[in-house]
């Protein structure tokens, strides 16, 4: 009966005039920060937070909330129609995403899009609702060594985002990993492959990488065609999702919320985790899976969804256990703390009204967001209608205003070009970019976790296989790997095959 | 110019050595404790032997009919856009976000169509100045404003 | 001749009047304070609250912006380059000053800076859960005795401030300690809360929320004395380790060479900040209250201090560069 009660409880909280007004402002600056790229809800959240020293503390909270989720749907607005990822967990949707929409078929991209966010983001509030308290204790559970095995397994994916040569997709995941080891490291305290420069303190970045490969490089590929009219092949074919597309889409969306559920709860987990291994999914188990990287609808289906409930489960250790996964929780910690409010199993306890009153605002954020989102197709694939020579210097300044936000120093500017100028080539001799991309992302998780181990174990690598967890993923990864090459060689004996028979 | 696919893999491979040379210097550890070069020693040895691979696989394919994906007709543009970022980023700095967004703009403008200056330039402005509105003063982004202090 | 020279004497007063009005007149447009962490964190969300409560003093807008790198290192270098003007301010914690210049090759000397105020301070402490075996520090001293490179305590990133205490405590009390890093305060509770090490030794940043709910328990704080919010912990000083004393100050300072009147009216608008009942109380709750902040000269001396305090240590422990 408590249950009930306290889900009326926030349904009022969350229904309350003020209430509903911040949570409208969080889902809109949301949306349009996620959409452009290199700006991440962070930035705004940090600007906005002293000022919402002065509003009430449920409120706050809820707006702070919704420019996160909000930021989740409108970041895979530029990765299907300008190839731009809006933030890292949009990496994925750019692979087909783009395709889709130089296909026509933009509208579409968008729309089921939206969908499996919406869906995804529902049931990870029901999710929510109901298993807080356990899903979180699980999370617990995971230390060192299985965050290690769960990054190899990430790792061994990266075979699979490649449509061409496996070695130089490995290759480009090798460079990726070792790009990430730049700048200080945690483990050890030494300063790393610096080359003396104050700048890569901190290493690289992940934001000039993405936008310098994605965004950057893809102008650069293009200014290459002289007289390019528009990036996009075909014409618009229609706004919404056909009959088919719903279908093949239905069971990618649920694969990728359950995926995206589970891999969210883990603290430094994460939905860009989330949206590397549902595709790597998808791709496995589709029946056609050389469709994928030319516009296969499931690989933008279920990557958006699993991002979406990645992100709405991160909120899980926050709220029952008072720790946050990552930067964003980080910030909605920080915005408790100064209404003085206390994050953690007491929460639910002490502030009962803001713990269900911010769970009943994601559903009506949601709610918003589709309805925010899905007119706003109609809006984005007028986009892809800009002739190239108008859409080009547009998504060079962005790129660089995003870039450039992060850190505010110009040598982050000079490395998104540099990215830019080596996306270029890469591409042009059949180096992808994604597989760096993913490599860098988890490359320091594996190493920190690999070397946290080795030390509580006392050297012993008997850790990762003694842990059921990471017995598990470890054999997950074994398997993967064995079968992406089994298939590779599939593939390649059936191109000899077939030029045998000509 | 079969030259320039061979040129990736060179890269590669002096790249992976450097880091080689670099990881040693920062000390590998051992299997038992790595040291901070450790992953990065394993990493150097990996790409250093895929890019060798890559690039005696390349060698032996250049004695068939090979269709260089770079010529040089259609590298102008790509390169006046590379000088066009440097610029920019360069005057940054000194001539603050407001004036150095619009002569890169105009500047892109001008190489995918170098006609209409005037009129590209009124374009420029235009983007440049709603990007500014939305991202400094709704999203309260801050861009440098070089010496002159421009902002509004 | 003459009225060359009276012309010249005129021109001189002018325009060191000019430059007295100049001076009187600061700030006349946007003060930028630069961050060297990255957002919501103690550094920059404190910096944040002294500029929106020292715009009215100064009656002119006070923006920040973040600058995250080597922990604050890189906009320490930015700084120490700048211009003193008085526009371009850095807040950042004190280890860039009295940590980094021993361990790391940093560009910079304390003499580079004008420090303006000190606006926070950031205590530490060991902490366990609540079933630890361990019910004071001694209990886990001697479990390191009888089971020497057994214990294993998370550490917020290798050779951090209360990594290098503890190897000070290791190596005058010979004891043998598995330190497991962790990335970032969060990440080292999770380690605990999961059971993964079996103490940690954290920033308040780290175990404030955890010991109000009730997850963790306090065995030690590195301070001079029990800390207000947690009178029944006691300080390492107390066990009988004196020389584990240690707390993070928060600090803004801009280039050397700024102007007496320029620093003077700074400093008088963030002590005014710091004092308002706002900051007051936004520092209490996340525990990095200070009650007699330091100021200009006053805060320069006592960073002097910290880090030739420090220097010893390190030196000590064989850690200089």
């Amino acid at each position: 009966m408590q249950f009930f009660n306290d889900i009326l409880l926030g349904f009022q909280t969350s229904l309350a005039p003020i209430n509903l007004l911040f949570c409208f402002i969080g889902v809109l600056l949301g949306t349009l920060v996620g959409v452009l790229p290199g700006l991440g809800p962070v930035g705004t959240m940090a600007i906005l937070l002293p000022i919402t020293f002065y509003a009430p503390p449920v409120a706050s909270i809820i707006m702070l909330a919704g420019i996160y989720y909000g930021a989740m749907y409108g970041g895979s607005t530029t990765s299907i129609l300008v190839n731009i990822p809006g933030e890292p967990a949009s990496i994925v949707t750019c692979l087909d995403g783009n395709q889709m929409a130089r296909q026509g078929r933009a509208g579409p991209a968008l729309g089921i899009s939206a969908f499996g966010s919406f869906f995804a983001g529902t049931v990870g509030i029901i999710g929510m609702m109901f298993i807080t308290k356990p899903l979180a204790i699980v999370a617990l559970t995971f230390g060192p060594p299985e965050y290690f095995s769960l990054m190899l397994m990430g790792l061994v994916i990266l075979v699979y985002l490649t449509q061409r040569s496996m070695i130089k997709a490995i290759s480009m995941g090798i460079f990726g990993f070792i790009l990430s080891l730049f700048g200080m490291d945690m483990m050890s305290g030494e300063i790393r492959y610096v080359f003396n420069r104050d700048e890569l303190l901190d290493g690289v970045g992940i934001i000039p990488i993405a936008m310098g490969l994605f965004g950057v490089g893809e102008i650069f590929i293009n200014m290459e065609i002289p007289g390019l009219r528009s990036l996009y092949k075909t014409h618009v074919k229609g706004l919404l999702p056909s009959l088919k597309d719903w279908k093949d889409s239905a069971l990618p969306i649920i694969r990728g919320t359950v995926l995206g559920f589970f891999l969210g709860v883990l603290p430094g987990g994460g939905a860009a985790l989330a949206s590397f291994v549902s595709y790597a999914v998808e791709k496995r188990v589709s029946k056609h899976p050389e469709k994928f990287g030319k516009g296969a609808i499931e690989g933008v289906a279920s990557p958006e969804a699993s991002n979406n409930a990645a992100s709405t489960t991160s909120f899980i250790p926050l709220l029952a256990l008072g720790i946050p996964g990552n930067v964003v929780t980080a910030m909605l910690f920080a915005g408790l703390l100064i209404h003085n409010i206390t994050p953690g199993p007491l929460l639910l306890r002490d502030h009962p009204d803001l713990f269900w009153g911010v769970i009943m605002s994601m559903y009506i954020g949601n709610v918003m967001l589709i309805v925010l989102n899905l007119p706003l197709i109609g809006m984005w694939v007028q986009i892809t209608k800009i002739p190239f020579r108008l859409l080009a210097p547009i998504i060079i300044l962005v790129c660089i205003i995003g870039v450039y936000n992060v850190n505010h120093m110009i040598s982050d500017i000079w490395l998104m070009i540099f990215f830019g100028m080596a996306g270029f080539i890469m591409r042009k001799f059949q180096y992808e970019p994604a597989p760096l991309v993913l490599a860098y992302i988890l490359g320091p998780m594996m190493e920190h976790a690999m070397v946290q181990s080795l030390i509580i174990s006392g050297g012993s690598f008997k850790i990762f296989l003694v842990r059921p967890i990471s017995l598990v993923c470890l054999m997950v990864a074994t398997f993967l790997l064995i079968t992406a090459f089994t298939g590779y060689f599939k593939l390649k004996r059936r191109e000899v095959l077939t030029v045998l028979e000509e | 110019m079969r030259v320039t696919s061979l040129i990736i893999s060179l890269f590669f491979i002096s790249f992976s050595i450097l880091i080689f040379i670099m990881s040693i210097e920062l000390g590998i550890g051992s299997f038992k404790l790595p040291g901070p070069g450790f992953l990065g020693f394993l990493n150097s040895i990996f790409l250093f032997t895929l890019s060798s691979i890559i690039f005696f696989l390349d060698r032996k394919k250049a004695d068939e009919a090979y269709e260089d994906p770079i010529t040089r007709k259609n590298l102008t543009n790509p390169i006046l856009l590379a000088l066009s970022l440097f610029g920019f980023t360069l005057l940054l700095d000194i001539l603050g976000f407001l004036i150095s967004a619009t002569l890169l703009m105009w500047a892109i403008l001008l190489i995918n169509t170098p006609k209409r200056w005037f009129r590209q330039l009124v374009v420029a402005l235009i983007i440049v100045n709603v990007a500014y509105f939305i991202l400094c003063k709704l999203l309260k982004v801050i861009l440098p404003s070089g010496i002159f202090r421009l902002q509004w | 001749m003459k009225k060359l020279f009276m012309a010249f004497c005129v021109f001189f007063i002018i325009f060191s009047g000019v430059n007295a009005m100049a001076a009187d007149a600061f700030p006349t447009r946007p003060i930028e304070i630069t961050i060297g962490f990255g957002p919501g964190g103690g550094t920059d969300l404190g910096a944040r609250m002294v500029a929106e409560h020292s715009k009215k003093d100064l009656g002119v807008d006070v923006v920040c912006l973040n600058k995250p790198g080597g922990a604050g290192r890189v906009a320490a270098t930015l700084m120490s380059k700048g211009k003193p003007n008085g526009y371009s301010l850095t807040a950042t914690t004190d280890g860039p000053m009295i940590s980094k210049p021993h361990l790391e090759d940093v560009t910079y000397t304390l003499d580079d800076f004008t420090f303006l105020c000190q606006y926070g301070i950031l205590n530490f402490a060991v902490s366990v859960l609540p079933n630890s075996p361990f019910k004071t520090l001694n209990d886990l001293i001697d479990f390191v005795r009888k089971n020497p490179g057994e214990l294993t305590m998370g550490i917020v990133g290798k050779n951090t401030s209360d990594h290098i205490a503890w190897q000070a405590l290791s190596n005058y009390e010979n004891l043998k300690i598995k330190f497991v890093p962790f990335k970032g305060a969060a990440t080292t509770m999770t380690g605990l809360l999961g059971g993964h090490v079996m103490a940690v030794t954290t920033a308040a940043s780290g175990y404030a929320p955890h010991v109000k709910s009730g997850t963790i328990r306090l065995l030690a704080t590195y301070s001079k004395e029990r800390l207000e919010e947690h009178p029944n912990t006691p300080t390492f000083k107390e066990l009988g380790y004196p020389y584990m004393l240690l707390q993070s100050w928060y600090i803004l300072y801009g280039p050397k060479g700024m102007e007496k009147p320029v620093v003077d009216k700074l400093i008088g608008a963030f002590r005014k900040a710091i004092k308002t009942p706002e900051f007051t109380k936004f520092a209490q709750d996340l525990e990095v209250y200070s009650e007699n902040p330091l100021f200009g000269e006053d805060l320069k001396k006592a960073i002097v201090q910290r880090s030739n305090n420090n220097a010893e240590v390190f030196k000590k422990l064989g850690l200089m560069k």
